[in-house]
């Protein structure tokens, strides 16, 4: 069991590196960067809706917070390491408190929902109105609706003018996301992670074994916040801007999608889903005959009613009825088939 | 040192107007197996959930083994090396049944032992067959049965159990009976049930419960032979 | 004095709003389980059906209580019959298909109006207590709100309907025991929740210039509103209204709007850490 898992993360690994190298001969890496960007964004939310069973509908909250966090202590600082850092750091402790609140608070399903979104628009109305010049934290002026432009990108540590940009920054962003999803998977296959998949199964029993559900929850929460706070990170350093869009209901609404288009409770379908749904979007941003929102609306309809578990799991579950198919075959053909309970 | 290990007093539990516990002194010695019986509504699973800090009793006080653990969250009177079975079958249903029971063990004894006391575990329950499969498409017993191996494999001095037989066919039941004083021999054990049966077949020392308070305390036949007992389980007022 | 008279109209008018908004949303909550994150995109809907009415030479008053209401209903009970209806019971999947139905609509909306603004004059006309400037049309819609909340109470309580809505909400299987249907049932309900969001809509368009994104500036708020209320129809979404009312109304005289919003949303989140089931969840269990 465990084998097998650590065999498709290699799988995994391996496929991914090949894209990351024949990718750019099919689109531009400026896109392609996006694309990466949002499949860890996507990966964030995955891990603790699908592992942990924690819907979260502010999952931009931490994104958006990483990336201003980043754009802040960028103009401060003038050197990229250092905010690139905080930029995962600050969401992740935010995450925990945040999270330690509702999960001490024993808040569940919608609840949950309602605290994150609230949080999510409490930040977008709260950036949005800090167009005034008394708005300012060190150096950087947090601009309101217009958003901070003009700070330090990542550059190559130590070395604030050998700027990271264009085709070296989607190398970066890609190696990231391939570390961060090995981390996850190595987290997620850890006592930690099981206990936290254990919870997701079934809080009481967990609790009546002696684990703090609570405390377990809040952790993987933060973990989550940090690597969404690493997505707004890179976000940061590709857009070159930071605005209060970040935060926003529609990007919100877009994680989830991606999520459930792909498949909850893998780590491959989010991502997936991020790309393919980003990449068309974008596409769909090239023609203006239809708007792209009701495509995505459609989408997300439709996946709901018809394939509940998402893109990823439905084809892995086709594909493995194809594959045990003949086995299951083959003896009946030799004759009468053993009562056999280990299939 | 005493060797009572579990003690409430005064203990009490409302829910709005309704009296559920009502002032319940219960004192429990080490090594004993003790059935807690009752009709339906006596208080009996209410007095259980306090035990175990699912409820947070209205007042009085529980002891256990010389901790005041009034109060106190689930997983830190689990902590206390208390194996708790809840009256619906709680398991992971999403997870296979080593998992299951490896969690459980993992929590007591780390990662080193947890392989082997899980194997333990899942051999005395004589769960070997079925320790791959996903428990979530196990029939009703075979829950049952993983769930006091998730119970057993953290080694517990002393176990809460509330209706382990409930639902099972009579040769599940036998075979509960058996799992049970296995567990007796050196653990101590409390057993909310409803089924006369059964506990006939495990019970040393009874506690009956009516109305929310206790009504008597005493060995099996004393019990059994009693008119009050008979009279509540049948509805009689006296 | 006057100002007083003046502070107090403005709780009244904020409370009034957050019923309006809330209501339909609040009926399908309480009632059927589900939360339709596409209501703000219905009240849009009400907004557009309204303004276009009154653009074809329909009265105002007809346009907003009447068109607006029973075009949205419409559009409910479609909705409800080719998506809702598979999805009972499944509290996070409708919550994710009608949000996928609220981006849907404002596409749509998009493609058909376009994204520019569009409004129409109120109806009423100012007048002045003491040395301020009143608009009348707050008034109204004070007005609408009150008679929405008695109207929703007398359905639920005086009528057959109302019994048999409410009894199948608490027992789906005894109520089609009894020969009703509760595939019926719902269907009504939700046309109900739809058509109120279509009034709301309807009521509010003259106060604002309708865009295709409207809608996801109140479906928050409401949402905040009906969760915190709880699971009572009437009592949740009273005392829900009350008190955001209250706070975001205080707040906005005391700093700016924005922080009255923000101040809103923080009560909201500090509510839910102390009553994870909302207000009725804790004070008016088990009330309508």
């Amino acid at each position: 069991m465990a084998g097998s898992q650590a065999s498709g993360t290699l799988w995994v690994l391996l496929i991914g590196l090949v894209v990351m190298f024949v990718a750019p001969l099919a689109l531009e890496t400026y896109t392609l960067t996006l694309l990466v960007i949002y499949a860890m964004l996507a990966l964030s939310l995955g891990l603790i809706w699908g592992y942990g069973g924690i819907l979260c509908f502010g999952q931009t909250a931490f994104y958006g917070l990483g990336a201003y966090t980043y754009a802040i202590a960028a103009i401060n600082i003038g050197e990229s390491t250092v905010p690139a850092l905080l930029g995962i750091l600050v969401p992740a402790i935010f995450a925990a408190a945040l999270g330690a609140m509702m999960f001490y608070g024993r808040l569940s399903d919608v609840y949950l929902g309602v605290v994150t979104l609230v949080v999510t628009l409490i930040f977008f109305k709260f950036m949005n109105s800090t167009a005034g010049p008394e708005y300012q934290i060190g150096a950087a002026r947090l601009g309101g609706f217009n958003g901070i432009p003009g700070f330090q990108t990542l550059n190559v540590p130590g070395d604030p003018r050998a700027y990271i940009y264009d085709r070296s920054l989607y190398y970066v962003c890609f190696l990231a996301l391939l570390i961060v999803y090995v981390l996850v998977r190595l987290l997620l296959a850890s006592p930690f992670g099981r206990v936290a998949v254990a919870i997701r199964e079934n809080e009481r029993r967990v609790e009546l074994m002696g684990y703090d559900a609570r405390l377990q929850k809040t952790l993987l929460f933060s973990v989550s916040g940090a690597v969404a706070g690493l997505a707004g990170t890179l976000y940061a350093s590709w857009a070159e801007i930071v605005t209060p869009g970040m935060f926003s209901l529609g990007q919100s609404a877009e994680i989830i999608i991606w999520c459930i288009v792909g498949g909850l409770g893998t780590l491959v379908g989010p991502m997936l889903g991020a790309v393919l749904l980003g990449y068309l979007k974008f596409s769909l941003g090239q023609q203006s005959a239809i708007d792209n929102s009701m495509i995505l609306g459609l989408i997300l309809v439709i996946v709901v009613l018809a394939l509940p578990r998402g893109v990823v799991p439905s084809l892995a579950a086709l594909w493995a009825r194809r594959r045990r198919r003949p086995s299951i075959r083959a003896p009946r053909r030799r004759g009468r088939r053993p009562e056999a309970t280990d299939v | 040192m005493s060797d009572v290990v579990l003690e409430t007093r005064g203990l009490s539990m409302r829910f709005g107007g309704v009296t559920a516990v009502d002032n319940v002194d219960f004192r429990l010695r080490r090594n004993e197996l003790r059935c807690l019986i009752g009709p339906n509504g006596a208080g009996k699973t209410t007095f259980f959930r306090c035990l175990t800090g699912i409820l947070k009793p209205t007042s009085g006080e529980i002891h256990i083994d010389g901790h005041d653990t009034t109060g106190w969250d689930p997983h830190w009177i689990a902590r206390l090396g208390i194996g708790i079975k809840t009256q619906v079958p709680s398991v992971m249903d999403g997870l296979s049944v080593r998992e299951n029971i490896w969690l459980s063990a993992y929590r007591v004894a780390g990662s080193r032992d947890a392989g082997r006391l899980a194997a333990e575990a899942i051999d005395r329950l004589d769960l070997g067959t079925l320790a791959g499969a996903t428990v979530g498409r196990l029939a009703h017993g075979e829950r049952q049965r993983v769930e006091l191996g998730i119970v057993m494999a953290a080694r517990p001095w002393l176990v809460l159990l509330d209706e382990p037989a409930a639902g099972m066919t009579g040769e599940e039941v036998e075979r509960m009976a058996e799992i049970i004083r296995e567990i007796n021999r050196d653990a101590t054990v409390v057993i909310v049930e409803h089924d006369m049966q059964f506990i006939r077949s495990i019970a040393q020392q009874i506690t009956v419960f009516s109305q929310g308070a206790v009504l008597m305390e005493d060995g099996v036949d004393a019990v059994m032979s009693d008119s009050r007992v008979r009279d509540v389980y049948l509805g009689r007022k006296g | 004095m006057d100002l007083a008279a003046v502070v107090i109209l403005d709780i009244l008018y904020s409370v009034a709003v957050l019923v309006l908004i809330s209501a339909g949303l609040a009926v399908v909550f309480g009632m059927m389980r589900v939360i339709n994150l596409a209501h703000g995109e219905f009240m849009m809907l009400g907004g557009y059906a309204t303004i276009v009415s009154v653009n074809a030479g329909i009265n105002v008053w007809i346009a907003m209580l009447v068109v607006a209401p029973l075009v949205v209903g419409a559009i409910g009970l479609v909705v409800e019959r080719l998506v809702i209806r598979f999805l009972y019971g499944r509290l996070v999947d409708t919550m994710l298909a009608t949000w996928g139905l609220s981006l849907f609509f404002i596409g749509a909306a998009s493609m058909v109006f376009g994204n520019t603004t569009t409004g129409i004059s109120t109806p009423v006309a100012g007048f002045t207590l003491g040395a301020y400037q009143i608009n009348g049309y707050n008034f109204f819609i004070i007005v609408v709100a009150a008679a929405l909340l008695v109207a929703i109470y007398a359905v639920l309580r005086g009528t057959r309907i109302g019994l048999v809505a409410r009894g199948t909400m608490q027992r789906p299987d005894m109520a089609s025991a009894l020969g009703y249907s509760a595939d019926r049932v719902y269907m009504t309900t939700f046309f109900a929740g739809s058509a109120l969001a279509g009034l709301a809509g309807g009521v509010m368009a003259p106060l604002v210039g309708l865009v295709p994104t409207w809608g996801t500036a109140y479906i928050a708020k409401a949402f905040i509103t009906v969760i915190s209320g709880g699971a009572s129809v009437i009592v949740g979404l009273l005392s829900g209204s009350v008190l955001f009312g209250l706070v975001s109304q205080v707040f906005t005289i005391l700093f700016t709007p924005v922080v009255g919003e923000v101040a809103l949303l923080v009560a909201a989140v500090i509510l839910l850490r102390l009553l994870p089931e909302g207000i009725t969840g804790r004070f008016f269990r088990g009330r309508l």
